[in-house]
């Protein structure tokens, strides 16, 4: 599905230059459920957001779909982006001011070939899925964190994305919410999307086929999880 | 998508009430007031553009070289001449106006009444609703009404062919109605008699009298001539009918459209319609365009205001606008959206401006004297110029974001910090230190025009203006018992003197005379504006002498009657003014005591000769506006006049108008008492400035307003950006003061800046303004200081708030948000 080569991402503020990822190499298979793990600062979340096509390495290569994105300008990362990747977020990034149809609607408003009686019944199924149809009226703010996260993944999935992006999805979520999206995440891995995960949680990491340890902004490790 | 959109756009607008009311409706005073002002100003430019043949006529004036005035009026018979002698003069027509006793059964009223000859029709087009233009003065005895004339005289009823009478004698048929004149004519014209019937009113011969200027000849010019080249053969001219005249005065040519701009001719049209009661003020061309350039900046304050908030408002919406692209949304898709709803947020505002327009619409026609309708006046390119601008305004403050974030990769976005920080601080700033500076200029020039105003009105004008009253002698009955109406007025104790002169304050001049000095040569003329006043003229007015003594009944010679062939020669007193002995380097008021002045002049073959002893040198009094310089005048002691003066104590103002009605009518039967305040028709000489004051006043307050509630919004953000900062320095130890202190001077800085900048520029400007009087004001450092000090303290007012409220969060409060 993807393939990183000697991936470098060097922030620059204003004297001091940052290093987040140094010369990472990855592969991740189409189907694989991937965590990532390691401690805070390490590169986990540069390194989603440039599988998730949101940044731009500095150097390195970065095939995707047999096509080397690297150097590609916003314009077609944001092609390629709607089309395969969905994301979710440790903070939803739910917008403020639509409502949970709304909000999940967001991820389809941009595909032209989807026609808007479509765009309603997939998000309607969506909201099925994820149990939080009786929510479809209600803003944001009147969720609670869990309720919340079940939209973004709501919204993550609707398009029908290859890839599932996600960054600490449980990070702000109690334990039981946690369990629930951990368990939405396997069950869409099940269905044939590819999951890349940040988390901090060893016993999160063990839902994975794999986990890609960080430190300082490289590989330190690979472990395929002994049991299937 | 677009539902999407809108419901984004709606939901954000809630979201920040306050911030979106200070936006749309900041926009829209903006766009009121420029439109109140843009239509106030195209109406006063179109002055007489409604007449067909307006490019081809003009007006002939003329101008005396001794003293430099200027006469709307001309020689009487110098019109048609001109139509007779210059091939290029198509038609010429002439124009007196007069108020008179006008009755209709037995209603009585005084009435302007304009006269004039056959061809007024065939150079001003007006709309006839009943009659025709070719027979409507054909009759000696025909009139012609306005509507709103006939129907004050004849109610409901058709006006055709009934009878009213003119000065209590003449007795006229109306032939012709037409419509009310156009607000843009200077004409305030509601009843239009044939010449004739002056001529029969006040003895034909003036008609054909050179020499005197009382009425006002227009000129039809052949397209295509050259005005100057005709101005250059009117000296032959002159000489042509008045032997060597042309050595003293000059004719000019006057083009109809430039009438309404040219506020300080003498021999004017009344500029107030006596029916309607509406005022066409002759204004000073400048004085509209500085408002024109007041409304130009509200306009510019409005939308520099909203294209910044719109800007600071986009970036409450940078998680949205990350969420979007994470979602697929493509550069083109994100710009199209804050555009979008910039351009519909200044349509709204537009719209709303609108609303205000007509809500202001009658206030302003107040201030204004031209009356503003939305849906009357808004034709042509006027209401597609204004929806352009605003249009433009919405692009340019959505397009700024859209540029900004559009392109950006979205975990830049997240992360950034792109309005606080870096270009976007700049361009707001740079914009609030414009935004000030223009609000800051229009406050200093307000103060400056108010100063010169106030100078004007209130400077020592020479004379008592308070607590006069003046009765027009327009009869010869009045004149015939001045001395009878004069002895009752003064048996009431708050009468204290009374007089009657051929000139007022505030009233135009008479004509001028000339002198010369015994044993000096013919050609050697000394010019003055003759004034004729009678005993208790300087007493009344309470003009001082410099030097001598004013006229008075103990000095037989003081009165004497004109020569005649029978007394040709005679001798007689004289007072002059200050500037009279300045122009004429005669020294000091005392020494001009005693000396001799001749005027000689030859009628029907008879030389007639006036010697004048000079007794007394009378204080420079302003008689018209400030605007006009002080000339050379004599007064001479003479009964009759245009006026009786009365000067009261200014108590019981209503018991003596009560007396002297009742004088009045026990020696003046059935001719009506007419009073007006000289204190009053002072003030109308400065209409056009006051209102250009009060117009520009309400402009530039509301552009402090607009700028202040911009800066408040702006502050409200810049808060709320900063509640995290300021709570983490609150935990390691700053005190309230010292952040309140930071924050505001923050805002000040921009402030003082525009201080710096709109300084420079209003002081120019305004000097520019003041060489426009002839007794100005200097410009001193206080409105500067008021305007800039003004600003300041009150955006200190509009940030403080927030500052407060922000620095004395509770800390924890403040660091809750991520
Ligand atoms: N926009 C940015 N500008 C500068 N430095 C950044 C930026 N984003 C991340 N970094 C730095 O890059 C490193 C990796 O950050 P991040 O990927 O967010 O770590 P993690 O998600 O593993 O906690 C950190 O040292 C962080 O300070
Ligand atoms: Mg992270």
């Amino acid at each position: 599905m993807l393939k990183l080569q000697d991936l470098t991402k060097a922030y620059r503020t204003d004297e001091v230059e940052t290093t987040a990822l140094n010369k990472v190499n990855i592969n991740i298979n189409a189907g694989e459920f991937v965590a990532i793990m390691g401690p805070s600062g390490c590169g986990k979340s540069t390194l989603l957001n440039i599988v998730g096509m949101l940044d731009n390495p500095t150097s390195g290569a970065y095939i995707f779909l047999n096509e080397d994105v690297a150097g590609y300008p916003e314009s077609k990362l944001a092609k390629i982006r709607k089309e395969n990747i969905g994301f979710i977020f440790q903070s939803f990034n739910l917008i403020d001011e639509l409502t949970v149809g709304e909000n999940i609607e967001l991820a389809l408003l941009y595909h032209d070939d989807v026609s808007s009686k479509e765009r309603k019944e997939r998000v309607t199924a969506a909201m099925d899925k994820m149990g939080i149809a009786h929510r479809a009226k209600h803003m944001p703010s009147q969720l609670s964190g869990g309720q919340q996260q079940r939209v973004a993944i709501a919204r993550a999935v609707v398009a029908n994305p290859n890839m599932i992006l996600a960054d600490e999805p449980t990070g702000n979520l109690d334990s039981a919410n946690g369990e629930e999206v951990m368990n939405l995440l396997t069950a869409l891995n099940k269905e044939g999307t590819t999951i890349v995960m940040v988390t901090h949680s060893d016993h999160h990491a063990q839902y994975a086929q794999r986990t890609i340890n960080l430190l300082d902004g490289q590989v330190v490790t690979e472990n395929l999880r002994a049991a299937q | 998508m677009i539902k999407n959109y809108i419901i984004t756009a709606i939901r954000n607008l809630l979201k920040h009430k306050l911030h979106s009311f200070i936006n749309i409706f900041g926009l829209a005073i903006g766009f009121a007031v420029a439109m109140l002002i843009a239509f106030f100003v195209r109406t006063e430019l179109s002055f007489e553009q409604g007449f067909t043949k307006a490019d081809q006529i003009y007006r002939l004036t003329w101008e005396s070289k001794t003293t430099g005035n200027r006469f709307g009026t001309v020689d009487n018979p110098a019109g048609p001449a001109m139509a007779k002698d210059f091939p290029e003069v198509l038609d010429a027509n002439r124009l007196a106006t007069s108020e008179m006793l006008l009755s209709v059964d037995d209603r009585q009223a005084f009435e302007t009444v304009y006269f004039s000859e056959n061809n007024f029709f065939a150079l001003f087009d007006l709309q006839f609703i009943e009659g025709s233009p070719a027979n409507a003065l054909a009759d000696p005895n025909s009139i012609v009404l306005t509507q709103s004339a006939a129907e004050k005289y004849f109610g409901d009823e058709s006006a055709m062919g009934r009878s009213l009478t003119l000065g209590g004698s003449q007795d006229m048929v109306v032939t012709a109605v037409i419509a009310d004149m156009p607000a843009t004519t200077q004409f305030t014209m509601n009843f239009l008699a044939p010449m004739e019937t002056a001529a029969a009113l006040f003895g034909g011969e003036f008609l054909e009298r050179w020499g005197s200027d009382v009425l006002h000849a227009y000129l039809l010019l052949a397209p295509g001539t050259d005005p100057v080249a005709l101005e250059a053969k009117f000296p032959d001219f002159i000489d042509r009918y008045m032997d060597g005249r042309s050595e003293f005065i000059s004719y000019r040519l006057q083009a109809l459209g430039d009438i309404h701009f040219t506020p300080n001719l003498e021999n004017e049209l009344p500029e107030r319609d006596g029916i309607t009661g509406a005022v066409k003020s002759f204004r000073e061309k400048s004085n509209i365009y500085i408002l024109a350039i007041a409304a130009l900046f509200v306009l510019v304050v409005a939308s520099i205001n909203f294209i910044n908030l719109q800007v600071a408002q986009a970036s409450h919406r940078m998680k949205e606008v990350a969420v979007r692209k994470v979602n697929g949304a493509t550069r083109n898709d994100i710009a199209l959206q804050f555009i979008g709803e910039s351009l519909f947020l200044a349509l709204f505002g537009f719209a709303a401006a609108l609303i205000l327009t007509e809500i202001a619409a009658p206030w302003f026609g107040d201030l204004s004297g031209v009356r503003f309708s939305l849906f009357q006046h808004t034709g042509g390119l006027f209401l597609p110029a204004f929806v352009g601008v605003a249009l433009l305004v919405g692009l340019i403050s959505g397009l700024y974001p859209s540029l900004l974030l559009a392109g950006l990769l979205p975990a830049k976005i997240f992360k950034g910090e792109f309005f606080s920080t870096g270009s976007g601080a700049h361009l707001r700033t740079g914009l609030v230190v414009i935004q000030f500076a223009i609000a800051i200029g229009l406050i200093i020039a307000t103060t400056v025009i108010r100063s010169q105003v106030e100078y004007s009105m209130e400077k020592p004008l020479g004379y008592d203006r308070s607590e006069i009253i003046t009765i027009p002698m327009d009869r010869r009955i009045i004149r015939e018992n001045y001395v009878t109406l004069k002895t009752g007025f003064l048996t009431y104790p708050d009468v204290v003197s009374v007089t009657s002169s051929s000139i007022a304050p505030t009233r135009d001049l008479s004509d001028g005379w000339s002198f010369t000095e015994p044993g000096g040569s013919e050609e050697e003329t000394l010019s003055v504006r003759a004034a004729f006043v009678n005993f208790d003229f300087f007493e009344t007015y309470g003009i001082e002498m410099a030097a001598g003594r004013a006229f008075s009944e103990a000095f037989g010679n003081d009165r004497a009657p004109f020569p005649d062939a029978e007394n040709p020669h005679i001798e007689t007193t004289v007072i002059l003014n200050e500037t009279a002995l300045r122009t004429w380097g005669w020294g000091n008021p005392q020494d001009a005591l005693g000396r001799t002045l001749l005027t000689n002049y030859t009628d029907d073959g008879v030389e007639l000769s006036m010697a004048f002893t000079v007794v007394g040198i009378a204080r420079d009094v302003h008689f018209r506006s400030l605007r006009n310089e002080i000339v050379p005048m004599a007064y001479m002691n003479a009964p009759g006049g245009a006026m009786i003066s009365i000067k009261t104590s200014g108590d019981n103002m209503a018991g003596v108008l009560d007396h002297i009605g009742g004088v009045w009518s026990s020696v003046i039967a059935d001719y009506p008492l007419r009073t007006t305040f000289i204190a009053d028709d002072y003030q109308a000489l400065y209409a056009d400035e006051q209102r250009s004051l009060e117009l520009s006043s309400v402009v530039s307050l509301l552009a402090i307003i607009i700028s202040c509630l911009g800066l408040y919004s702006i502050a409200a953000f810049i808060a709320e950006k900063r509640t995290k900062e300021i709570g983490i320095r609150k935990v390691h130890g700053a005190s309230v003061p010292a952040l309140v202190r930071a924050v505001s001077l923050h805002f000040l800085k921009p402030v003082l800046l525009a201080n710096l900048i709109a300084w420079p520029l209003a002081f120019y400007f305004m000097d520019q303004w003041l060489t426009g009087f002839a007794y100005r004001i200097d410009l001193g450092l206080s409105p500067f200081l008021i305007a800039g000090v003004g600003a300041a303290l009150i955006a200190l007012a509009t940030v403080l708030a927030h500052a407060i409220r922000v620095a004395r969060s509770n800390p924890v409060h403040a660091l809750r948000y991520e």
